[in-house]
């Protein structure tokens, strides 16, 4: 009797579990859901003034094409993925070999060149950009691509090195050791046995990074103006005219630019968790 | 000779990191603070003011302290509402059930999504004729509960912050997730044999071991609140009636559109004096009860 | 051990140089090259091989412009290339923001192109004022660019006294209707500011919305275009042109009735719901779905028309009265020269405006281009009927510069404020002439 008291109770506060997500997700969905709908008006439909429910006679797919053929948005999406894919494995060894350093080897003062790494973090981008942009000028630069990994890679490295730090002390140093006896040079340690455990955490600073950079707006704008060598924020950008925007147009490469995202998201998201447990533990 | 190689060698790992992040972000930033102390157009030689800029503000600008108040407000409202959000949806998923994996990564999703975006998409939402929200309650014959939102002085902040919400939980939310994972069942288990329910158990025991979570959640939080830009510059650009600037935007407007370099810089060092201010404390006050 | 580190950092700095030698990726060429237009060649090509020498040095120009502008863009620069094979000519595109971020970037680490697009006004004058532009005082002398050029186009780019800019665009902004709408109550164009009352009164009575409008952040200039237009009505054409050089006391008694009349339409209900963060994009839309009749745009209103696929006969437009000759608000935009150009940049730059602008371009290309043009000789493709009535009204009633090019920046920053706080009855008008003259005044004490 008990028991079918407690499995009925157990499947109500289910049912309202899935409910309520349901719900939730419903919610969730309705920006997303904006962008479609205005998405597949056609110019003349959109200026019709009808409301943003009513759908179309004609789906005009025609606005995914201009987005990406008139739009450019192919181009755009190209740049961002070169630039993500270089900047982030770059990134996240440069940072791997940072936090190896203060985790496992005899530095002075690790806390200490820990928390200058940290201070960055701290920083908006914003109180940089006037300078670097000087000196990027007077350096010649502008428009260069190493210039823009060259920022990136600066203004990553503390979140970097705070989940890599955070991972690496839970290694036991015991590894270390045993490899240490086997006669194993250092970057050994690091590459054959460090990161290969470290793995979870490296998933999901790849991820976080891959993201971050291919969304970054900020010092894309002002460092890259070659419209040829813009990135997907940028790019869009182009979209918003000077006296008037072409709203379909803009979300259709806006939903566009979201795809690789929801792609490179859903591939990685499974390790998030465990990738961040080092971090998040001091 | 070769424990000397060895011993400086050690540093070489730490040399790229601290070489690129001093001169990007370190270096521009001192330089930031060194113009703070100028007048300056762009184009006319520097003149140097002392402390005229910071004077300026706190004595004579209103905007400034507007900004300041927009971000202290902005600041309360994350740590209470999305941190409490964040924590609720971590709990949640935090217990085992079919499709979580696709509900925690369907409420993450947003996160990943270029502010730009967010705030172009919002802006629509928003818009008091043919936004999505306005039109919504029209077609369920609520027309009477229309807004202006963001065209509204008294509540555009909010309204910004609600957007900010639904694209802000994920970090925050995956961070308590891995936290709370981390706390050993083993605890809570005992716990619960020994007669405490749910809520103390909660309270006493799952959140004082999930203390260094907490304090990256909250300062990254604080961190992000005292710079938020790209979303209010994307919905309202600091209007209506100056009513939505923050201090990033404020140094923003200052910087590039009057060209006072000097007083951008200013309002820049101030932003970040604030926040060491509230974290430095916190720090201290963490490592005191540790 | 060390030749592990060795080999290592070999491997990155490697892949940091590959990176900066790359800079572009690599791609098809969109627009393929060509064939140089054989009508463009004759005049352009003379005009260029007169200021140029008989056989000319390779030369090298940059060009910043808006990414509004692309289209059509690539075409142009193509055949300019083809036509004048010693030129490089190099094009960078922005969007609004982003390409006066760069100006000013440029500006201050003295990295500006060889030629950029500008405004007229403040913004333009920035550049004037700190002595980065080419000055044309001269050379538009020796070259008879008074009849090469309208009048009109020449005075907006002179800002200061510098004739800054090659003059390519003349804007101005009257009020467009939708004439259907006018006619289904009888209405006509108002030809004094008490019929134009009048037509607000009748629209509002019969549930339209008379006038479609923006208010800041995006939209302060939009809102502006009326009041502007107030302030011309009651303090009348001096008054107004001394307030916008600032010589004159905005706290006087026209600006005071100017706001009061502007709160007495907000209170009557003469304006859209939610105007004041509404985008500038939403009041032309307003007028194509009929939810509101009347809006003060730009002539290129009319381009806007065609691009949405709207019917162009239930649209009509005049000038706003505003007492007197009904002056418009008007600017200009054009292409400044950096001021440090040498004479074969100069001659190529000038080859490259007169070839991008040139009549035979033009009228091959007339999508392409705002209209009018300061250039003449160029006349409008016929379906640009509402403009070619605005140039020939505007012949008569003269321009006054557009406030928000006429006034410095902290105090157009203040006025959109002080717009949004008379909407919102935080201000009273008194108030708001005081507070834009404390603007004025604040700005003048520290420049």
């Amino acid at each position: 009797m008990k028991n079918i008291n407690l499995r009925y109770k157990k499947n109500i506060s289910k049912a309202f579990l899935y409910i309520g997500l349901l719900v939730l997700v419903v919610i969730w969905s309705i920006p997303i859901l904006n962008i479609f709908l205005t998405s597949i008006k056609s110019k003349a439909d959109y200026f019709s003034g009808m409301g943003l429910f009513e759908l179309p006679d004609k789906i005009h797919w025609q606005n995914y094409i201009d987005a990406w053929q008139i739009g450019r948005l192919g181009m755009y999406m190209k740049n961002g993925f070169f630039v993500a894919i270089i900047k982030v494995p770059l990134g996240i060894f440069i940072e791997a070999m940072a936090a190896f350093a203060l985790t496992r080897l005899p530095i002075k003062k690790k806390t200490l060149i820990f928390l200058y790494f940290l201070l960055g973090m701290m920083l908006p981008a914003q109180l940089a950009l006037i300078p670097i942009t000087i000196a990027y000028s007077k350096l010649h630069l502008i428009n260069t691509y190493f210039g823009l990994f060259y920022a990136y890679v600066g203004f990553g490295t503390g979140f970097g090195i705070m989940v890599l730090r955070g991972f690496f002390k839970t290694i036991p140093s015991e590894l270390d050791d045993a490899a240490k006896i086997d006669g194993c040079s250092r970057f050994q340690i690091l590459f054959r046995i460090i990161l290969p455990i470290a793995k979870p955490a490296i998933s999901t600073l790849f991820i976080m990074d891959f993201l971050g950079t291919w969304n970054e707006y900020v010092l894309a704008s002002a460092i890259i103006n070659d419209n040829k060598m813009k990135t997907v924020p940028t790019g869009l950008m182009n979209f918003v005219g000077e006296n008037f925007t072409d709203t379909s147009l803009l979300s259709a490469g806006a939903f566009i630019s979201i795809i690789p995202v929801l792609i490179v998201f859903l591939i990685f998201q499974k390790n998030f968790v465990e990738g961040l447990s080092g971090a998040v533990k001091g | 000779m070769g424990k000397k190689w060895n011993k400086i060698s050690n540093y070489f790992f730490l040399l790229p990191a601290f070489l690129i992040y001093t001169s990007v972000v370190i270096g521009p930033s001192l330089y930031t603070i060194y113009l703070s102390f100028f007048k300056w157009n762009g184009v006319k030689p520097k003149v140097l003011v002392g402390l005229k800029n910071y004077i300026n503000l706190f004595s004579k600008d209103k905007l400034f302290w507007l900004s300041l108040k927009n971000n202290l407000i902005w600041v309360v409202l994350t740590l209470v509402i999305i941190m409490a959000l964040a924590l609720a949806f971590a709990l949640l998923f935090n217990r085992e059930f079919k499709g979580r994996a696709f509900f925690r990564s369907y409420f993450y999703f947003p996160y990943t999504l270029s502010s730009i975006l967010v705030a172009i998409t919002w802006k629509k939402m928003y818009d008091p004729s043919i936004g999505i929200l306005n039109e919504s309650l029209r077609a369920l014959s609520l027309g009477d509960f229309t807004s202006t939102y963001t065209a509204n002085p008294n509540i555009a902040l909010y309204c910004i912050f609600v957007a900010a919400t639904w694209q802000g939980i994920g970090q925050p939310m995956i961070l308590f997730l891995t936290g709370l994972q981390t706390v050993p069942k083993e605890i809570v288990e005992a716990a619960k044999i020994d007669g405490a329910g749910p809520i103390s158990s909660f309270f006493l025991i799952t959140i004082p071991m999930m203390k260094e979570t907490f304090f990256i959640v909250i300062a990254t939080l604080i961190i992000s609140s005292m710079k938020v830009y790209d979303i209010v510059l994307g919905i309202t650009g600091g209007g209506p009636a100056n009513s939505t600037h923050t201090l990033a935007t404020y140094m923003r407007a200052q910087s590039f559109l009057y060209t006072h370099y000097g007083i951008g810089a200013a309002i820049a060092v101030v932003m970040f004096l604030i926040m060491l201010l509230i974290i430095v404390p916190y720090i201290y006050f963490l490592a005191r009860t540790d | 051990m060390k030749k592990n580190l060795f080999i290592i950092t070999i491997v990155v700095v490697l892949s940091l140089i590959l990176s900066a030698c790359g800079g572009d990726v690599p791609q098809a060429d969109d627009v393929a090259d060509t064939p140089a237009d054989d009508a463009a060649d004759d005049t352009t090509a003379d005009d260029a091989a007169d200021d140029a020498m008989e056989e000319p040095e390779p030369v090298s120009i940059t060009v910043w412009t808006l990414s509004s502008r692309t289209a059509g863009l690539e075409e142009i620069i193509d055949d300019f290339r083809a036509a004048y094979p010693y030129i490089t000519i190099d094009v960078s595109y922005a969007d609004g923001a982003g390409h006066q971020n760069n100006l000013l970037v440029a500006a201050a680490t003295d990295t500006l192109p060889t030629l950029w697009f500008n405004w007229g006004g403040t913004l333009g004058g920035y550049y004037a004022d700190n002595g980065l532009v080419y000055d044309f005082t001269d050379y538009a002398a020796a070259n008879n660019w008074d009849q090469k050029f309208d009048k009109a186009g020449l005075d907006l780019m002179t800002l200061n006294g510098v004739m800054s800019a090659y003059p390519t665009a003349l804007s101005m902004v009257a009020v467009f209707y939708r004439a259907d709408i006018f006619e289904k109550y009888g209405l006509s164009e108002p030809t004094t500011f008490e019929e134009f009352e009048t037509v607000l009164a009748t629209l509002k009575e019969n549930g339209e919305t008379p006038i479609a409008t923006a208010g800041s952040p995006s939209g302060g200039h939009h809102l502006m275009r009326l009041m502007e237009q107030l302030w011309e009505h009651y303090a009348g054409p001096e008054l107004h042109d001394e307030l916008n050089n600032m010589e004159a006391s905005w706290d006087n008694e026209a600006v005071v009735q100017s706001f009061a009349k502007f709160q007495e339409w907000v209170d009557k209900g003469y304006f859209n719901e939610g105007f004041l963060t509404a985008d500038p994009d939403v009041a032309p839309t307003m007028l194509y779905s009929g939810d509101a009749v009347m809006t003060m745009e730009l002539q290129n209103f009319e381009t806007h028309l065609f691009t949405a696929e709207q019917d162009p006969s239930l649209f009509g437009t005049f000038l706003f009265p505003n007492g007197g000759t009904n002056r418009m608000s008007a600017f200009g935009e054009g292409y400044q020269f950096n001021a440090n150009v040498t004479d074969a940049e100069l001659a190529a730059g000038l080859a490259f405006m007169d070839y991008y602008y040139g009549v035979d371009t033009v009228t091959a290309l007339p999508t392409n281009y705002k209209y009018p043009m300061p250039v003449q000789g160029v006349s409008m493709p016929a379906e640009f009927v509402l403009t070619t009535e605005l140039v020939e009204a505007v012949a008569e009633s003269g321009t006054f510069t557009i406030n928000d090019q006429a006034l410095p920046k902290e105090v157009i920053q203040a006025l959109f404020a002080i717009q949004d706080n008379l909407a919102l009855e935080q201000m009273t008008p008194e108030e708001g002439a005081a507070a834009l003259q404390e603007a004025v005044e604040e700005y003048l004490a520290n420049n």
